[in-house]
């Protein structure tokens, strides 16, 4: 691998970040082929280096990628946000994949618990880490969709992507209002269907 | 479920989920009735929503990687730290706009109201106007989409200043230049109105060329819970800091320059020791509080002498005994690197107070006046809109930001800011004034209170053109309806009424106070002293009129409105109000009436405002007055000469109140026979009226006639002529043809003729001075029968008895009522009924 091949990609990605602002046909899905291996190689990094760490930072991979993938002096803001919109697709089955398979290595199979915010503490406060068992929240998302599937994106974008509101609900061409009313019924669906955390 | 059903579903969620849960109950109850199975959907979401608040808020990864992220046009770049207040994160503008590194400083959203946030837009055009290099500039702020309130600041690369001080081993000395830096940051800060309110080390950094930088100024306001429901100190304890935090703070009081001034205190006690102020036991916040409320500073060895006093004094429990000014402070530090004596050592507060009256005299003394008693105005309104639930919120708000801008400009209008580049209370005012077109738009209620504050302040300084047009936008801002509105409105009224008063467009003031007075009747109770304000208003209009049949039942209703409340009754306000009553009566001629309440009015101002406030000159000069035309000259005089006293201490030798002294004390003198001491006093008086007034002002005319009447006493009618013509000219402009002083004067002018033995010219106006006389005057008014004595003395000369002696029956029993019985003058105008004499000629 060469410097070459790095910028031939990071073109590539952002041409077709570019052609999806110009709303062009495809342009996400060649996104999403873009944007997934790249994603998967930093994920796999990331696991090695960690030695016997089984929690990733997804928020921090799909920026790690778009650092990587997008050349910062050719996109605006708008860009970023449709970058993330499509990393965040791209994590769900990367941490969905992840789960499942750390899921089959398990004694006894069963969930896996993917820490939410670990890092987010404060400092010398102890601070009640929250779990979300993945593939239950895929499979309630999955539901999600067919009742709503603007509602069940919008949590992807902002579960897996990290995008804020803001973000989400450019990225889905609604109002901010929308955006943050939709995403509280969607959680409480959600949260109902995980059952009691 | 179907799509359609979840829609349904979602719908009721979402009118639900904003709701309290009372209201959510009730709702739902309804609901039960209407479609039972979509209320258990909607029951059961709200229940799965409130049993985890945190549930996929934060994304996959964790918060604390926010990196990348936009928040307004703030594109996150690195997480700095995580404050009181929320995370802070280096950022820089997104679009490039802007290319300096900032911080973003997220705030916790339970610390925002929707209250505070409007304050937050309100103060954040005013902090952003500060630019000092000590200041770490507030440049943006909002709310970014996921709700989370966030400020942007000028990042600065530094070390806290407790860090820098420690590492690099700083000396006493470098320590205390370096918190001058700081004190000079604080000053620049507080002459733009603007207090920071969380003064601490962490908010102190120190670049590595050694300068100093403030941040977060003016943010802790923005987090100050306004009087809010439950809780509201408590939360206040949890966003500032509490190691630092003055008392006033602690209890939730207004917070003003002095409480920076004591947390810069706190912070130098720490910068000097290592240590706080106070020991506490396990470094709880309540027991911070409690600490900044009840203990002693400690003892620190390595403070003894001038820093301990110069600390002993930023850290006094009342922020009144503190330094009144960020500027003194350092002066007295400046004073102690140089060796020179500390104010702090020598001074009280008296001391300087003292300094300062004698330095400024009038002005500032009638600006602290006005804005002290505004300030406890507005805090009595605030206790009283407390009372009334539903309107609270918005109003004690309105009245918290009014007084908190107040205080502030009492604090910047202190005496102690007399060197340099330091601003005049007019300066002050004027920056009061334009911050509050400026920053206060969003905030109408505030703006409106505000700029009939000032416009009030700006008329009592004597600043009339400035005073309008602020009081008249105040009352176009107060168009709302309702009795909030309504009593708004009012207020405007009320002021704009008295600065017309003040300009003599008499008529435009009646109406206007009628009107206030209109209003405040349909809205306060029979006894609300702003009830009392605005008869006593229109009473003194009328007085001016000279209507005193009108002017006496209004004063007379004010003060029996206030009667019931023992704390306006003892205010200067209401022994104003005594002295205005005493005036009227005077007017009427009943003086024994007036000299009661002069003295009455005069024992009450003595004990609310001290025996040397300025105020107390007033009924003091007025009570010898009437203690003179009583015929007690001998009384009177000690209080003229104390109101003399008075005036040149406290308004100045060139204060129109001097000539007013002045006058007295010489008419008392005269009345004493003492002409010769007299005249010297009018001839002074005149000039002070001359220079402060104008030259044609009336009040120029009453020493002029007073000594020439002196001079006529004196047997030099010559020397006194010319100066009863001028007076009367004075008086003819200003009043006309029908008026007492007018009609006085035309008496004197025929008392002069008399007196140079043209008797004709004087006859005609004596006449004349009688005819204006009865027109202007009450029948039975003192003047009414000096005009009748003097014709009836001079037809006598005339030979002309008969009408001579029915002008002496007219004038006896007004001279029977108004002087006690066996006075000379009355026994002198008995013999002349008797039989007329005429007086003996003065010596050719």
């Amino acid at each position: 691998m060469n410097a070459g091949g790095g910028d031939s990609r990071r073109s590539s990605v952002t041409t077709a970040l570019a052609e999806w602002g110009r709303g062009e046909a495809g342009a996400a899905d060649r996104l999403l082929e873009l944007i997934y291996p790249e994603l998967h190689r930093i994920a796999e990094r990331q696991m090695r280096r960690e030695r016997g760490g089984h929690t990733l930072q997804p928020t921090a991979l799909v920026h790690e990628a778009y650092l990587k993938l997008v050349d910062q002096a050719h996109v605006d803001w708008r860009n970023r946000a449709h970058f993330l919109g499509v990393a965040a697709q791209a994590m769900r089955r990367l941490l969905v994949d992840h789960a499942r398979g750390r899921a089959r290595d398990k004694r006894g199979g069963g969930a896996t618990l993917v820490e939410l915010d670990s890092a987010s503490g404060e400092a010398g406060l102890a601070v009640q880490t929250r779990c979300v068992d993945l593939l239950a929240l895929d499979q309630a998302l999955e539901r999600l969709t067919t009742l709503d599937a603007a509602q069940a994106r919008l949590v992807e974008l902002r579960f897996f992507g990290g995008l804020s509101v803001e973000e989400a609900a450019l990225t889905l061409g609604v109002s901010t209002a929308t955006a943050g009313r939709d995403f509280r019924s969607a959680r409480a669906f959600l949260a109902r269907e995980l059952g009691a955390p | 479920m179907t799509p359609e059903r979840w829609r349904e579903i979602r719908a009721a969620f979402d009118r639900l989920a904003p709701l309290s849960q009372a209201e959510r109950d009730s709702h739902l109850a309804a609901l039960e009735v209407a479609d039972a199975e979509l209320a258990r959907e909607a029951r059961s979401l709200l229940a799965a929503e409130a049993r985890d608040a945190q549930f996929l808020r934060t994304p996959a990864g964790g918060a604390a990687d926010r990196r990348g992220e936009l928040v307004g046009p703030w594109e996150l770049l690195s997480p700095l730290g995580e404050g009181g207040m929320g995370e802070v994160f280096l950022a820089r503008r997104a679009d490039a706009s802007f290319d300096k590194l900032v911080a973003v400083k997220f705030v916790h959203a339970e610390l925002l109201s929707p209250l505070l946030r409007e304050r937050f837009l309100a103060e954040r055009q005013a902090l952003a106007a500060l630019e000092h290099p000590g200041i770490a500039r507030l440049l943006d702020g909002g709310e970014s989409a996921g709700g989370e309130p966030y400020l942007v600041l000028e990042y600065v690369e530094g070390r806290s200043l407790l860090d820098f001080a420690t590492e690099r081993n700083l000396s006493r000395r470098e320590r205390l230049s370096l918190f001058l830096q700081i004190l000079a940051a604080v000053a620049h800060a507080h002459s733009h109105l603007i207090v920071h309110r969380d003064i601490k080390p962490s908010n102190i950094l120190v670049t590595e060329r050694g300068e100093a930088k403030l941040l977060d100024f003016g943010v802790a306001k923005i987090l100050t819970p306004v009087d809010g429901p439950e809780g509201a100190t408590r939360t206040s304890l949890r966003a500032l800091t509490p190691e630092y935090a003055s008392p006033e703070q602690v209890l939730g009081g207004a917070t003003t320059t002095a409480t920076d001034v004591y947390s810069l205190g706190v912070v130098l006690f720490e910068l000097l020791t290592g240590r706080r102020p106070y020991r506490v036991p396990t470094g709880a916040p309540e027991e911070w509080a409690e600490a900044a409320l009840h203990q002693e500073v400690a003892r620190a060895p390595e403070l003894r002498g001038d820093l301990d006093a110069i600390l002993g004094k930023a850290l006094r429990k009342s922020p009144q005994e503190r330094y009144a000014t960020v500027d003194a402070f350092a002066d007295d530090l400046r004073h102690h690197l140089d060796g020179r004596p500390v104010a702090a050592r020598r001074g009280s507060l008296a001391y300087r107070a003292t300094k300062f009256i004698g330095r400024h005299r009038g002005a500032l003394v009638a600006t602290v006046l006005a804005v002290a008693l505004l300030v406890t105005t507005i805090a009595v309104a605030a206790v009283r809109m407390r009372a009334e639930r539903d309107r609270a919120a918005a109003e004690a708000e309105t009245a918290r930001s009014v007084a908190e801008f107040l205080a502030s400009l009492f604090q910047n209008a202190d005496p102690a800011r007399t060197r340099g580049a330091r601003l005049t209370a007019r300066e002050i005012l004027e920056q009061g004034a334009k911050r509050i077109e400026r920053d206060l738009a969003a905030q109408p209620m505030v703006q409106a209170k505000l700029l009939s504050v000032l416009g009030a302040v700006h008329r009592d300084l004597g600043l009339l053109e400035a005073a309008r047009p602020l009081l008249e936008k105040s009352l176009a801002l107060r168009a709302g309806g309702g009795a909030a509105g309504d009593l708004a409105r009012a207020e405007s009224l009320y002021e704009l009424g008295v600065l017309e008063r003040t300009e003599g467009d008499l008529e435009s003031a009646q109406r206007r106070l009628e009107s206030a007075l209109t209003l405040r009747e349909q809205h306060l109770p029979p006894d609300h002293p702003d009830l009392a304000r605005a008869f006593s208003a229109l009473g003194s209009i009328f007085r001016m009129t000279g209507d005193l049949q009108r002017a006496r039942p209004l004063t007379e209703r004010a003060l029996a409105t206030v009667r019931r409340s023992e704390s306006v009754r003892a205010s200067s306000e209401t022994g104003r109000w005594l002295n205005l009553l005493g005036l009227i009566h005077q007017d009427a001629g009943e003086y024994e009436l007036a000299r009661a309440a002069f003295a009455e009015s005069l024992e009450i101002i003595e004990r609310s405002d001290g025996a040397d406030s300025p105020l107390v000159a007033i009924p003091l000069d007025n009570l010898g007055q009437v203690l003179r035309q009583l015929g007690r000259p001998l009384e009177a005089l000690p209080h003229h000469q104390r109101a003399r006293d008075l005036v040149e201490r406290t308004w100045g030798v060139e204060h129109m109140q001097f000539g007013t002294a002045l006058n007295s004390l010489g008419t008392t003198l005269v009345a004493l026979e003492r002409q010769g001491e007299a005249l010297a006093l009018y001839e002074r008086a005149a000039g002070v009226y001359a220079a402060a007034l104008g030259a044609d002002h009336p009040a120029v005319a009453w020493p002029l006639r007073n000594a020439a009447e002196a001079l006529l006493t004196l047997g030099r009618p010559e020397e006194a002529l010319p100066l009863f013509e001028r007076a009367l000219a004075i008086r003819q402009a200003a009043y006309g043809a029908t008026h007492p002083d007018t009609a006085q004067s035309l008496t004197d002018l025929g008392l002069g003729h008399a007196a140079l033995g043209r008797l004709e010219l004087a006859e005609r106006w004596l006449r004349e001075g009688l005819t204006q006389s009865r027109a202007a005057l009450e029948p039975a008014n003192l003047g009414l029968a000096e005009a009748q004595i003097f014709l009836a003395d001079l037809l006598v000369r005339l030979q002309q008895n008969e009408e001579a002696r029915a002008l002496y029956a007219e004038a006896l029993p007004i001279l029977r009522a108004a002087y006690a019985a066996g006075d000379p003058r009355i026994a002198a105008v008995e013999r002349q009924l008797a039989a007329p004499t005429p007086p003996t000629l003065p010596p050719p």
